[in-house]
């Protein structure tokens, strides 16, 4: 739940933000080109506004549809491993390794195997999203109250009525949990990928700027960039606060 | 009076354990049965063997002209647990709904009825988090009942309230299956439960588990008067059979001291 208390403090970093910005850019006596003030970032971020939305577009949508991958093979996993546990020893060391092995390296594989391409930055998305997802749906899945369904089994519930009525519900304050980090995560890794390999989105335009000692736009890329990973976790508490709002309900 | 449940020569063995053996019971139809025993002795898997939740290993567990596995599949069966198993995020209207939403059984009862008759009126829109843990446990028992089973199965449901909630909610549970003939088997720790609620304890003995006696509380209904001499004489009377079981099972296999040699 978001308390008063909460919001205000958000509102506090929204002001210090840029008051301790300009303190710096006074102070520090860094040139322009180091540190831009605000008004430069801002005038980027208007003068470069329809350069930095047409590849926002591109990252968002790349994030999106990575993240969507990750959420289905992650779903798809953690069914296996519930209603065929033998499956979890078999894939688990294959998780182990995949977990493991420096996502730089994949990428730098990826981009020599699969070229500039949609693939590649998919892939990098859904290994940075699907890992924390699969976690805390096994782990939820797992938490269903087991009186609850042996109550329901001695009605003959299905398994479907199973997991519909008390398995997923169990599991969804895991899964909303996991979509804090890996929601977040997809923006981050579909940035990480552009910035390896592609000729459009933020992480193109990051490499693009930072060749070309162009900072103000760099800022205005990490602003817009940290605005969309903070609306994507604003979005999963909005989401979180309303599915539990009978949490908070007053009685009736 | 028709046969309601029958058990004839159930035996239940978890690998090498002997769970229960020689287990013959017949419960007649709105009866009320209390389980008895130390721990260890069986009693929660005699009642599971009942709900259909396990199958035994040997003999035939009957409900009504059916085996207990087919009288799960035939939703005759109610169970309530000692810890309520109701969904956090559903009222308590929606808990008892969430039987009926499972329920394809015609003859029900209806949700909002027995809840007042419950005497959750008033509370049953609350979530059970807004509950108390004896209004929790009335929900719990009208999931139980609402689709209206030919046995209801009660595993130690008083077992985590105080001592005045749970004597008020046995006498609201004996009214509640009186009016209703209900069939009904109780697994229980507490003397004086089995007492007030059952017209017959069957007290069991650990390792392997089995039916030691069976005792017939004659006592008239309603039975609220805890401290006359009759309830306590009937209290005192399963105590004695509960303390000669305890005593049998914790008696040592071999002589505690070796037998004298013959001079």
């Amino acid at each position: 739940m978001i308390s008063l208390r909460s919001l205000l403090a958000y509102a506090v970093m929204l002001v210090s933000i840029p008051a301790l910005w300009l303190l710096l850019v006074r102070f520090s006596h860094l040139p322009a080109v180091v540190l831009p003030p605000p008004d430069k970032v801002g005038a980027a971020l208007w003068r470069d506004a329809p350069l930095l939305w047409d590849n926002t577009r591109v990252t968002v949508f790349e994030a999106l549809l990575g993240y969507a991958w990750a959420n289905a093979l992650a779903l798809a996993l953690a069914l296996m491993y519930l209603y065929f546990p033998i499956s979890e020893a078999f894939l688990t060391p294959w998780m182990v390794v995949i977990k493991n092995v420096p996502f730089v390296t994949v990428a730098s594989i990826l981009l020599i195997t699969l070229g500039d391409t949609l693939t590649p930055k998919i892939i990098v998305v859904v290994l940075v999203s699907f890992f924390p997802i699969l976690a805390n749906l096994v782990k939820g899945l797992g938490a269903a109250d087991p009186v609850l369904l042996d109550r329901l089994k001695v009605l003959n519930a299905s398994r479907w009525q199973l997991f519909a009525k008390v398995r997923w519900p169990a599991a969804l304050p895991y899964y909303l949990a996991a979509h804090e980090i890996a929601f977040t995560g997809s923006i981050i890794g579909a940035i990480v990928a552009e910035w390896f390999f592609s000729r459009q989105g933020l992480g193109y335009l990051i490499v693009n700027a930072t060749v070309e000692y162009r900072t103000d736009r760099l800022y205005a890329v990490t602003l817009i960039a940290s605005l969309l990973a903070i609306a994507a976790y604003l979005l999963c508490k909005a989401t979180e606060f309303w599915l539990f709002r009978w949490k908070t309900r007053p009685p009736a | 009076m028709t046969r309601a449940v029958h058990l004839s020569g159930v035996s239940k063995r978890f690998g090498a354990t002997v769970a229960l053996t020689g287990v013959d019971l017949t419960i007649a139809d709105g009866e009320f049965i209390a389980l008895i025993g130390p721990s260890g002795c069986g009693k929660t898997t005699l009642l599971r063997l009942l709900a259909g939740l396990e199958t035994p290993s040997g003999g035939t567990v009957a409900i009504g002209d059916t085996s207990a596995r087919e009288a799960r599949v035939r939703q005759e069966i109610g169970i309530a647990f000692q810890r309520p198993a109701l969904v956090p995020s559903r009222t308590a209207l929606e808990n008892v709904r969430l039987t009926l939403e499972i329920c394809t059984r015609p003859e029900v009862l209806s949700p909002e009825r027995l809840l007042r008759a419950f005497g959750l009126g008033d509370f049953m829109h609350y979530y059970p988090h807004q509950l108390s843990g004896g209004m929790q446990q009335r929900v719990n028992i009208a999931c139980a009942m609402v689709h209206h089973p030919a046995l209801l199965l009660l595993d130690e449901p008083f077992g985590a309230l105080d001592e005045l909630t749970r004597e008020a909610l046995w006498d609201w549970l004996a009214e509640v299956l009186a009016a209703d003939r209900q069939t009904a088997v109780l697994v229980t720790h507490n003397v004086e439960e089995a007492v007030t609620l059952s017209d017959r304890v069957v007290v069991l003995s650990p390792r392997p588990g089995r039916i030691d006696r069976i005792l017939s509380i004659d006592l008239p209904r309603p039975r609220a008067d805890r401290i006359g001499a009759a309830f306590l004489a009937e209290v005192r009377r399963v105590r004695e059979a509960l303390y000669a079981v305890a005593k049998a099972s914790t008696a040592p296999a071999v002589p505690a001291k070796p037998p004298a040699p013959a001079p």
